[in-house]
């Protein structure tokens, strides 16, 4: 298979003394919050301070009065939620819109949690780096009573001051639909200025699957009911009722402002709550013990180390008991005392397990004789850390109910091990020819003429590994059905189309080859690898590509260096070229800053030779899921840049084995970008150094050593 | 209850057959690890194909095993009703592994159930040493321990409960169609969080488990075992 790669201190003192006040503080239990028509923890379209379960992820789908609200968020820290939204609004008739579509973010802080006595408090940014639309912030009060009812009452501006008016911050500048334009810039002029509108409501539990929702708006939809008479706001109350038809899927239906409809839909899923907490793989074979040496010194002889058919034996037993685990032997260095296996890791999610298992396959193989075992995984050529145990602590920690625990405190670490010698080799690794042919799927969203497009294509894959360390792919593309071919939209940028004439290349070139090139993989010194790839690299450019990272096992921290030439490719998909050429580079440091986040600083020249840096930061889990967020500023003005300002955009990478629930060393990641224009871009090479070491390093190894014994 | 748990299952088919889209159903030449479309097969198997009805072991007979000279048990999943088989494979510092005909392991120190193997939500490892010692000697008393298992985050997790053990008295059971004189005794366990756990063991007057019933975990329940042959 391929290798798949991402305030108003009067007011809000008095909603605190009302909250406060009331009622008997008989509950701590926290209801599930249900989510809004914004796809938010809320009433009706109204906030509440509610925050997710830590992690969850929800997707969900909100309706009325011809407005279309999908809205993912995701709970990025147990204070903390982020939500990205896309939304339609139908008969706009305005900007040069029809139906309006917009993107907007999210974030939603949680200044105090719910307890006995105090309710839960939260502030939020809605719409903050959009076009604004929706922008508005809110400070809001949630308290549970009898575990069944949750009241809110909170303060809102913008968009949620607009109605029920109870004074004013500041000036703030009206927002009409002509203003909703370019997007991309925050609004910090505005943030909880103007008026302030006073917004409460309450849910209740009335069963386990029930929820009966109520609400006092704030939000005046003056655009929409005013100027573009969408809807009649005839009233400021909203009623709803949400049905939980299965774990993680709720629906709602509600009443709006006394004339409208409404519907929801909601999905939610946690990265940390997966369908089994364990795997189905097949058990491990247990390890044999040795016979005691006292009692047993014949089968501690190192007789069978001079007979050339012995070793050869060992060799071939041993790599048969580890490809039944799914585990490649690529060198056995075999001394009377001592073992070294390089493997490849074909099979499992977690590199301990495949390191645990490789040991008990040792164990079971290998010459009594043999007390030290060395385990190196190998990747392209490359060695990575190298795990050594002695024979007696496997044998002993199998069965110890710290086993594992015991195993991390005994292993010695070799961060650079030497290269096996040509002769210790498995036979038939070099050269070795491979193929594939797989389906896949590739996206456009958010385009206004059709926001969802598609296309279920067939990749046809080849990979050549002459040596250890070098390595020829290449893959062609040919799409089966789909519509990526029918965007109309034309590239408008001001700066070099590095990026946005994609629709030309999904228009005239299929089939395409999607690449084709050759690398190189090297360890110049301890610490350190290298690559130098070269060759049609990715759809849109061909060049060559140089990189150095220097990546510690023991450390947090990993910095690396890229320095990249490439010319860019036509859009027919074959080997033409344009004109375009440009060299671009980065410096990378790359921290693991808690146990919960892997963040990524890039400062370089980019594709369209803007010159700016990248931030990225990720939430890791132990299980292989990440989610992030990146954001990349240039030189590349506002202006230049278009529609958007700067390219930012949500990473995802789901691995496969959460899911089947066995391992399997597959992921499939997803970049969701608002726009895809020309600033910041980045070359796509194949095969960067930083993800294929990260699953070695300490910080990743200690986070997955529970699988070593599995 | 039954339309939730189809929708449930319904979500969770249309998660897997999009997954089988995207990554499973491609093919190539790499011999080694089970391929793309042996695993497809399984999983497709796992997903959308019957439940395997209980096996010939659901009602195997002494007559069945007559000629069986080493050691034999069978292990029933309490919650599914899965029964199997299980051979001693191999011994370690006083822990045996027994193996089923399915891919599952389960390993007992003494008496005590020390780990399983293949089930999904295993017990990866439990603190065995108090309590083996008290059923071999007949003793009572009380003690804590821990068991390990993954969390949600793919973490092994050791969760300590406290326990007691009591000594029920003498009693005669039957293991196909073979009574044994035991003594029976009882382990009673709390965790954090207020759960309770109920370990039963029926021993031979050699230090025989001749029958159990043991706490695998929060997920996968209680197995009982029965030695079939000694």
């Amino acid at each position: 298979m391929t290798e798949n790669r991402r305030r108003t201190g009067r007011a809000a003192a008095a909603v605190l003394a009302l909250t406060v006040t009331s009622g008997q503080m008989s509950a701590q239990t926290v209801l599930d919050p249900a989510l809004n028509l914004y796809g938010l923890p809320g009433l009706v379209d109204m906030p509440t301070a509610r925050m997710l379960p830590d992690a969850e992820l929800s997707f969900s789908a909100g309706y009325f009065a011809g407005m279309t609200r999908g809205t993912l968020s995701f709970q990025i820290t147990p204070w903390l939620l982020g939500s990205f939204r896309y939304s339609q609004i139908e008969d706009w008739n305005s900007g040069g819109f029809d139906t309006y579509y917009d993107r907007s973010f999210d974030l939603r802080l949680r200044l105090l949690a719910e307890t006995a006595r105090l309710p839960e408090i939260s502030v939020g940014l809605q719409d903050f780096i959009g076009t604004g639309v929706y922008a508005g912030e809110y400070l809001v009060a949630s308290k549970t009573f009898a575990d069944r009812l949750s009241v809110t009452a909170g303060l809102g501006w913008g968009r949620l001051g607009s109605a029920s008016r109870l004074g004013s911050v500041g000036s703030r500048p009206d927002l009409t639909s002509a203003d909703i334009r370019e997007g991309g810039t925050t609004h910090s002029d505005r943030l909880f200025r103007g008026d302030v509108g006073l917004f409460a409501g309450l849910t209740f539990q009335a069963t386990d699957k029930l929820m009966l929702k109520a609400e006092y708006s704030s939000d005046d939809y003056e655009i929409e009911a005013g100027e573009k008479d969408l809807f009649d706001r005839d009233s400021p109350f909203n009623f709803g009722a949400e049905y939980q038809v299965a774990e993680g899927i709720r629906l709602g239906v509600y009443a709006l402002h006394g004339s409208e409809i409404g519907a929801t839909a909601q999905f939610r899923l946690n990265p940390q709550r997966p369908a089994v907490q364990g795997s189905f793989d097949d058990r491990p074979a247990p390890v044999l013990v040795r016979p005691a040496r006292a009692t047993h010194p014949e089968f501690y002889t190192t007789d069978w180390a001079l007979s050339e058919e012995m070793r050869t034996d060992v060799r071939d037993q041993l790599a048969q008991a580890l490809a039944q685990d799914g585990i490649e032997l690529e060198a056995l260095r075999l001394g009377p005392e001592a073992a070294t296996v390089y493997l490849r890791n074909l099979t499992y999610q977690f590199g301990p397990q495949a390191i645990g298992r490789t040991a008990r396959a040792m164990a079971r193989m290998l010459p009594s004789s043999i007390e030290t075992f060395t385990i190196v995984p190998v990747t392209r050529g490359v060695e990575l850390p190298g795990a050594t145990f002695s024979r007696t602590d496997v044998e002993h920690n199998e069965m110890q109910p710290d086993g594992a625990e015991r195993m991390l405190a005994a292993m010695h670490v070799t961060p650079t091990p030497d290269d096996p010698l040509p002769a210790e080799f498995s036979p038939g690794l070099y050269p070795r020819f491979s193929w594939f042919l797989a389906p896949n799927v590739r996206t456009n969203l958010f385009d206004p003429d059709n926001p969802l497009r598609a296309d279920l294509g067939l990749g046809l894959g080849a990979r050549w590994t002459p040596a250890p360390g070098f390595v020829f792919g290449g893959t062609v593309q040919k799409r089966l059905i789909g519509n990526l071919d029918k965007i109309k939209r034309k590239s408008d940028s001001d700066l070099p189309h590095v990026r946005s004439d994609f629709a030309e290349y999904d228009k005239k070139g299929d089939p395409a080859l999607t690449n084709l090139y050759g690398a190189y993989y090297f360890q110049p010194g301890q610490d350190l690898y290298g690559r130098v790839t070269a060759g049609y690299l990715e759809r849109m450019f061909a060049g060559a590509s140089t990189e150095l990272l220097w990546a510690p096992y023991d450390s947090r921290f990993a910095l690396g260096a890229e320095l990249n030439y490439s010319k860019q490719r036509d859009f027919h998909g074959g080997f033409g070229l344009q004109d375009y050429d440009v060299v671009t580079g980065a410096l990378s440091a790359y921290w693991r800053v808690t146990d919960d986040f892997q963040a990524q600083l890039d400062v370089g020249r980019y594709l369209a030779r803007d010159v700016g840096a990248t931030v990225s930061l990720e939430r890791v889990f132990a299980n292989g899921w990440r989610l992030g967020a990146f954001a990349t500023k240039t030189d590349a003005s506002a202006e230049d840049f278009g529609e958007g300002s700067f390219d930012k955009g949500i990473t995802m990478t789901i691995p496969v084995s959460w899911i089947l629930r066995r391992s399997i060393r597959a992921a499939e990641s997803f970049t969701i970008r608002p726009l895809t224009r020309d600033g910041g871009g980045q070359l796509s090479v194949p095969g960067r150094l930083y993800p294929m070491v990260e699953d070695t390093r300490r910080h990743r190894q200690e986070d997955q050593w529970g699988w070593f014994w599995r | 209850m039954g339309v939730v748990l189809e929708m449930m299952a319904l979500f969770r088919h249309g998660m897997v057959l999009a997954l089988v889209g995207t990554f499973l159903a491609g093919c190539g030449s790499d011999r080694i690890g089970s391929s793309n479309m042996a695993l497809l097969r399984e999983v497709m198997h796992e997903e959308f194909g019957t439940p395997p009805t209980p096996g010939p072991a659901a009602i195997l007979t002494r007559a069945d095993i007559a000629d069986v000279t080493l050691p034999l048990s069978r292990g029933t999943m309490v919650d599914t009703g899965t029964v199997a088989t299980l051979a001693l494979v191999a011994v370690n510092d006083g822990k045996e592994t027994w193996e089923a005909p399915n891919q599952v392991s389960v390993i007992l120190d003494g008496p005590v159930l020390f780990g399983t193997r293949g089930l999904g939500p295993d017990l990866m490892t439990a603190e065995t040493a108090v309590p083996k010692d008290m059923l071999l000697v007949g003793e009572a008393g009380g003690y804590s321990r821990s068991f390990r298992h993954f969390d949600g985050k793919s973490q092994l997790v050791p969760v300590r409960y406290d326990c007691v053990l009591v000594q029920d008295g003498p009693e005669t059971i039957e293991v196909l169609e073979r009574p044994h004189h035991t003594r029976r005794a009882t382990e009673t366990c709390r965790g954090p969080d207020g759960f309770g756990i109920e370990n039963r063991f029926w021993i031979g007057r050699d230090g025989i488990l001749w029958q159990s019933r043991q706490w695998i975990g929060p997920a996968a329940g209680y197995v009982t075992t029965e030695r079939l042959v000694r």
